[in-house]
This record gives C-alpha cells, sequence and structure tokens, in this order.
C-alpha cells in the first residue's frame, strides 16, 4: 500500500511534467517552467557530490534530486516537491559498497494562506523556519557543499504540522505546532526524510530585519517517536548581506528532559563575490557530540564557480581538530 | 500629441526617461515611496494594507525597465536573476512581464492590484492613479 501510494506520488508529479510546453512563459534556468497557461510552475534541483579524507576513503553520492511544483492564487499558494535523496551512492575504499535508492520522499508539501501583509499561515510539511541555513537548504543555493553541523544537530529540518507568522514592520513572530508523524511516513512508513524522527513538536520564533542586517532568536520542544526522548532547543541566528557580501552566524543549544545528555554549537561564515562568477567562503564552526563524547571545532575554506547562478561547481577543505576527520569535497549542482 | 512628442525626444537626448508607477484608479492606495516601490518589486511586500499587489514589469530589453532597476532597484540584472532565483526556490515568481508600456497600462486598469511603471507621458492621459512620480537619472 506504502509503495503504491509512492507510485501514485511520483507519477502524479512526473506527469505534470509533460503538460509543460507551448504558450508559457519563457524558460530561464533557475527559475522554473510555467505548466501551459496554469498559475503553476516546475521547477527542481539536483546535486551530485564527492569526497575524500586522503586516508584511503572517498565517496561519490547523488545527493539529492528533487521535482517541485507551485502555484498561488490570490491569497493562496502551495508548494509540493518530492525528492530522492541519496539516489546512488559508491564509497571506496574503507568500507567500499555501492548503494542505491529510488525511493521518491516527500520532501515539502504545504499550502500557505496570506489573506494580508500581517498574517500568514503554512500548514503542511515545510522547511522549520529556524535560523537562516535551514530556510534555503539545498545544495545549490548553499554557499558550500556541506552545511554546518549546528544546522542538523539542534532541531528537527522538517516540521509536519502548521505554522502562522505575524509581521509588523521589521518584526515577524511565528509560532509552529506538528501534532502527527512526518508526513513522509505516509508514503515510505518508517523509512523517514528528517534529520530526527518525530511526531509532536512546538516552537516560536522572533525576527528583525533592517536593510542589511538580521537576526533571530528561535526556542522549541520536539518528541522522538521511536527513543521518545523529549527534547528543548534554543537558537540564535544573525546576517549581514549585500549584494557581494554575506556574513551570517548562528549558534543553538539543545537538552532532554532528564537533563542527562545535551549537545551544542555555533558557526560563523563569510562569503565574499570576487568577480563576476567566483565566490569565497571562510566557514568556523564548533559542535559538541555527546555520542562521541568530545569536541569539535572545523575551519572550512571554500571556493566556488557559478559560469550561471543555478549552475555551481564548488570546492572545499575542512579543517577538523577531531583526529582524522579533515577532508575535500566537491560538488555539482543546479537548479532548473 | 505635440507635447508628448516633445517630452519623447527629450528623454532620448537624455539618455534617461521620467516615469511614474500607476495602479488603478479606484485602488485605496495613493502613495509610494521609492524603498516601497522597491519592496514591492523584489516580493519583500506583496499587499497594501489587505489589497493584494501585482507587480508588473517591461521586457528585459526595454530601456525603462533597465532604468528602474538601476535607479530605483539598485541592482545589477545578474543581482536580480540571483536573488528570483533563490525565491524560486520558496515558490516565489518575479513581476510579471508586460510586453509594452500600452499594455502595462491596459493591465493596471483592469486588473485590481496590479501596479506598473510607465513614460510620465503616456500617463498623462490616462484613467490611473501615479503613485509615485520619478524624474530619471540618478537621485
Amino acid at each position: 500500500m506504502m509503495k503504491m501510494m509512492g507510485r501514485v506520488w511520483t507519477a502524479g508529479l512526473l506527469a505534470l511534467l509533460t503538460l509543460t510546453g507551448a504558450e508559457a512563459d519563457e524558460y530561464r534556468m533557475g527559475e522554473g517552467v510555467q505548466v501551459g497557461k496554469t498559475p503553476l510552475y516546475l521547477g527542481g534541483y539536483f546535486s551530485l557530490n564527492y569526497w575524500n579524507n586522503f586516508k584511503g576513503t572517498s565517496e561519490v553520492v547523488v545527493d539529492d534530486l528533487a521535482v517541485m511544483l507551485y502555484g498561488s492564487k490570490g491569497a493562496w499558494s502551495g508548494l509540493a516537491e518530492v525528492e530522492w535523496g541519496d539516489l546512488y551512492r559508491k564509497r571506496y575504499g574503507y568500507g567500499a559498497q555501492t548503494d542505491i535508492d529510488g525511493t521518491p520522499h516527500a520532501e515539502r508539501v504545504f499550502a500557505q494562506y496570506e489573506p494580508s501583509e500581517r498574517l500568514q499561515v503554512t500548514f503542511g510539511k515545510f522547511n522549520t523556519p529556524v535560523g537562516y541555513w535551514n530556510r534555503m537548504p539545498v545544495n545549490v543555493l548553499r554557499d558550500t557543499t556541506s552545511s554546518p553541523r549546528i544546522t542538523e544537530e539542534v532541531f528537527p529540518r522538517f516540521t509536519t504540522g502548521i505554522d502562522a507568522k505575524i509581521m509588523t514592520g521589521i518584526v515577524s513572530v511565528n509560532v509552529l505546532i506538528q501534532m502527527t508523524p512526518d508526513l513522509d511516513a505516509a508514503f515510505n512508513g518508517d523509512n523517514l526524510y528528517n534529520n530526527f524522527d518525530i511526531e509532536r513538536q512546538s516552537g516560536i520564533g522572533v525576527t528583525l530585519e533592517q536593510g542589511v542586517w538580521s537576526c533571530g532568536v528561535n526556542a522549541g520542544r520536539y518528541e522522538e517517536r521511536v527513543e521518545e526522548e523529549s527534547w528543548s532547543y534554543l537558537y540564535a541566528s544573525g546576517q549581514y548581506r549585500t549584494a557581494q557580501t554575506r556574513i551570517m552566524a548562528e549558534a543553538g543549544y539543545r537538552q532532554n528532559d532528564d537533563n542527562t545528555r545535551s549537545n551544542a554549537g555555533g558557526y560563523i561564515q563569510g562569503s565574499q563575490q570576487f568577480f563576476m562568477k567566483h565566490y569565497a567562503v571562510l566557514r568556523l564552526e564548533y559542535t559538541t557530540d555527546y555520542i562521541a563524547n568530545s569536541d569539535d571545532s572545523i575551519a572550512v575554506v571554500g571556493y566556488t564557480y557559478r559560469p550561471l547562478f543555478p549552475v555551481a561547481l564548488k570546492g572545499e577543505y575542512q579543517f577538523h581538530t577531531r583526529e582524522n576527520e579533515d577532508m575535500m569535497m566537491v560538488s555539482f549542482s543546479m537548479l532548473f | 500629441m505635440m507635447k508628448q512628442l516633445l517630452l519623447l525626444l527629450f528623454t532620448m537626448v537624455l539618455g534617461a526617461q521620467e516615469w511614474v508607477l500607476v495602479i488603478r484608479s479606484d485602488a485605496p492606495l495613493k502613495t509610494l515611496n521609492t524603498a516601497q516601490i522597491r519592496d514591492i518589486y523584489l516580493g519583500k511586500t506583496r499587499f497594501a494594507g489587505d489589497l493584494r499587489l501585482f507587480p508588473l514589469q517591461l521586457g528585459a530589453d526595454d530601456p525603462l525597465r533597465q532604468q528602474f532597476e538601476r535607479e530605483t532597484l539598485k541592482l545589477s540584472r545578474a543581482a536580480l536573476r540571483e536573488w528570483w532565483i533563490r525565491r524560486h526556490y520558496l515558490g516565489q515568481r518575479p513581476p510579471k512581464v508586460v510586453g509594452s508600456a500600452e499594455a502595462v497600462l491596459a493591465y493596471v486598469q483592469q486588473v485590481e492590484g496590479a501596479v506598473g511603471y510607465v513614460p510620465y507621458y503616456m500617463a498623462l492621459d490616462a484613467n490611473v492613479t501615479v503613485l509615485h512620480y520619478d524624474a530619471g537619472g540618478a537621485q
């Protein structure tokens, strides 16, 4: 039954590909294509990654292949995105193996109601609105192939529930709640598509934006489904952004209800466009790991070449204080 | 007619046009400043009170669009492309492209909430509300 639903879901989205064509807006790479003369747009993204630790292990991964469909009508808008994550993974050297996973996942499926400039309500499955990195987490739009550890270790990356955002001038406040398992469970059972297997979550966030500066604070709680462990988190973020320069920082802390486990960390990252299509990135990270019972400080030096903005060739080198974790990563990614 | 031709000649000599941002004459909105226009054309502001706004833009090669992007949005074409590519991931679209200033006026008059920029001389006799006037050239 689950497999059947998954196939129907995938076939439905892919069938829309055949509807795109004549009389639609002119296509420009990275901006999606209009589905005929409907108010719907179809797009997607793709990422091919390679890493090598220069200690005998390397890996090639087709990390993301996603198709998304969205549109708006009046105060309503919606977006559905299906993704094949880890579609192909081949490891060389230590632990050599090849994995192919053709399972489509519900990455984001949500409707949004925005009746005025003061209120926006989102319901379905969406990126949890915490920090900056998690709101735009696809490789081609990120500054580096890797993501800062803290963005994956403190709060659930996705929410299946409802988020209400109230906007007043430079300040916006959002409240979110989740009372069900991840939406992807309806299609893939326990093969979930989230960094934490949760079924209950709540959170609140405040964001301030003034010109090129913005900052935010988030707090929340969630309950892991299998371990039945509850966590609370606090997260802070800030950003300075101009056309060529971006400096961003995020820091977070989480703790379980028993007060027996916690982890924390943060990063500060600067990226600078130099010449037309070239970008340099430097990121400094710190993270704790309660499982390994060790800390890690990471320096990431990266370079990105974008022949067109929606196409990125990236290279980065990570220096870790934790032993044997230095690595080089390169990727090719695109948005279409 | 003679006045319009003289204005057109004047703007051709200077290389920058006087333009206005217009909305349907029965709209509750009466004025916008440059910062508000910028927010509307970057999709940051989608409402004026409870009125949903639909910004319109001219074709990519239109000199008035190039002037508008350079002097009002203060962004290069490449930077604007980057902006809207990021918004595409969020399910948002750039302003609708309309083929000519005449078409902008027609669209604005018919669709509630539509706003568009046109050469000043074209708005003189049109049944629209001028939200903003720009004399052209660097500000």
